[in-house]
């Protein structure tokens, strides 16, 4: 029996139905996944709930976190690759007749998918947490679903160099830990040296905050320059990092 | 399409390593055939070209009448896989990691839920099919993986090493699977480090080594090939070198094979060299723990072409190398 050959898009949907029932059964990482902006989010918002009193800072914080979310969960997702090299789990795709663009699009759907939907969940606890209300709400939605993207080329990237499940963590850390505190979530870039705001902009991270906290804070639209700007560097940026990433992915599916 | 699988001069480079050295290959339609080789002879690498998992560097394989480097979703389309180590998804119930085969497959979803059940029937599964599979036994792990690669009911089924590891019953049972496939008329091609696996189940076998193939033919025939040759086979207590070394020079001995304090002697006359032998014991002043002779086994041609061998050369460091086996 030969079955009805699928379409790329419904072979990669396949892809993601089990990437994401094998994710929400994993709960525990779930949580830890969750746990992570969440601590940050108290830490860095205690001192102004505590001694200044001051809301504005928490409302300046609460985007960048959102973003960040977006930024670990996607490239956590994503680099289950590695894992599933290592099992040989990968072989039982690679083995059915998919072709390699359905696989590598799968994958990346499922990265998005779970860093904006814990993207989400952040936004409304700390919203509920905090009492704050954002503008442009729905704008701000459609922009994080796009900047998963780019990070989800970046654990493309780092799935597709590693060798095994360690070595990709240690790439995945050594890329989010030095953009966490370097792409103005925490603070604004401009407090910091020349040399690092030149580094800052190359990172998506600063976009993908810049882009959130415009439109959820002072209310840009699309149009606006202070956005699309931001929009355009982060869309050349996914194309390039997603096509880099799927050609070296491919490379070494069939080594 | 006369062959079910061709593969014409495949070669697998790992960089200044050859897995599979120019390999030629004909599995005719219908029939049960053996790859049979020690660890890291190229077997697996072998498969995974044949199955289109890996690309060959040079050479070409036709497999389902479909070239695998061409038109890999249709040979893949139309062959089961069934790897060396069980690959299911751990965190997801048996019922699940079938589905989700199916899917890949393109089975459409009445047909697949049907093909589910019978499988899982099949395999007597049907009662832990919601459970997850990193529940399963070992056994129940690979009978999974069995009817993971017969979702889609291939025309081909590729085994790689299908009994390692598991007990004596699950074994017996996979042997029985195979020649009920192979009833149907699916074409059965199983790589296996077991001689009585291949010597049981294979209508054919190709013995490999080194990446090469270095005989071919039905295991009756492989055995009657070596027919002039009679083993003795003898068991020394504290059995050493030098024994082995006199051993090897005594008239009309082919080759010696040693395994722990056993030695195989291959000869055309057994009786012309017993005596001779057990003087030859004495004469160290050691004792013959056990003495037999006999027919050549399957076993016998396989050690022959692929085995240790004690003789003048030690092996070489390249050869000591590939015999740790690696990772083709």
């Amino acid at each position: 029996m030969v079955g009805k050959g699928l379409s790329v898009f419904e072979q990669s949907w396949w892809i993601v139905e089990k990437d994401l029932k094998q994710s929400f059964r994993r709960k525990r990482n779930l949580l830890w996944g969750f746990l992570f902006p969440l601590t940050m989010l108290l830490i860095f918002s205690f001192r102004e709930m505590y001694i200044t009193k001051d809301i504005n800072y928490i409302i300046f914080l609460v985007p960048g976190i959102v973003a960040m979310t977006a930024m670990f969960a996607s490239i956590q997702e994503v680099i289950s690759i590695v894992w599933e090299k290592q099992l040989g789990t990968f072989d039982r795709i690679l083995a059915a007749p998919v072709k390699p663009i359905s696989i590598i699009l799968g994958k990346t759907l499922s990265g998005a998918i779970t860093g904006f939907v814990q993207a989400i969940i952040i936004l409304a606890v700390a919203s509920a947490l905090f009492g704050l209300s954002f503008t442009n709400l729905w704008l701000a939605l459609i922009i994080a679903f796009m900047f998963t993207f780019a990070f989800t080329g970046i654990g493309i990237l780092i799935s597709a160099y590693s060798d095994e499940p360690r070595e990709a963590m240690f790439l995945a850390g050594l890329i989010r830990f030095p953009m966490l505190f370097l792409c103005g979530v925490f603070f604004p870039i401009e407090v910091m040296p020349e040399v690092l705001q030149i580094v800052a902009y190359v990172l998506p991270l600063t976009y993908a905050t810049n882009a959130l906290r415009a439109v959820m804070i002072k209310g840009y639209g699309l149009l606006d320059p202070m956005v699309a700007i931001d929009l355009l560097a982060l869309t050349i940026y996914t194309l390039v990092v997603l096509s880099l990433g799927a050609w070296l992915l491919r490379k070494i599916l069939l080594r | 399409m006369e062959f079910a699988v061709e593969a014409v001069d495949l070669t697998k480079r790992f960089e200044d390593l050859v897995a599979v050295d120019k390999l030629n290959l004909q599995v005719k339609r219908g029939e049960i055939f053996g790859l049979l080789g020690p660890n890291g002879a190229g077997k697996t690498t072998t498969f995974r070209m044949l199955t289109g998992l890996t690309l060959p560097t040079s050479g070409s394989a036709t497999v389902a009448g479909f070239d695998v480097v061409k038109e890999p979703e249709k040979v893949k389309a139309r062959i089961g896989v069934l790897p060396e180590t069980s690959n299911m998804y751990d965190d997801l119930t048996a019922w699940y990691n079938l589905d989700f085969t199916g899917k890949l497959y393109g089975i459409p979803k009445d047909e697949r839920r049907r093909r589910i059940d019978e499988l899982l029937k099949m395999f007597q599964l049907e009662h832990r099919k919601h459970d997850y599979v990193h529940s399963f036994s070992k056994g129940m792990h690979r009978r999974l993986t069995i009817a993971a690669a017969l979702v889609h009911n291939p025309e081909i089924l590729f085994f790689d090493e299908p009994t390692s590891g598991l007990d004596a019953q699950t074994s017996r049972y996979i042997h029985e699977l195979v020649k009920k496939l192979h009833e149907q008329g699916v074409t059965i091609i199983l790589t296996t480090h077991l001689i009585e696996e291949a010597d049981q189940l294979c209508e054919r076998v190709a013995i490999i080594d080194y990446g090469k193939i270095v005989a071919q033919g039905a295991p009756s025939e492989l055995k009657h090939r070596f027919q002039e040759t009679e083993v003795i086979e003898i068991e020394v207590k504290k059995l050493d070198d030098k024994i082995l070394q006199a051993m090897c020079k005594l008239n009309d001995v082919q080759e010696v094979l040693r395994e722990a304090n056993k030695a195989r002697i291959y000869t055309r006359d057994a009786s012309e060299i017993l005596p001779h032998l057990v003087s030859l014991v004495n004469e160290k002043n050691r004792k013959i723990i056990s003495l037999k002779t006999s027919e050549p086994t399957l076993e016998d041609v396989f050690i022959q072409l692929t085995g240790r061998e004690i003789r003048e050369e030690k092996p070489t460091v390249a050869e000591s190398v590939r015999r740790r086996g690696g990772r083709w």
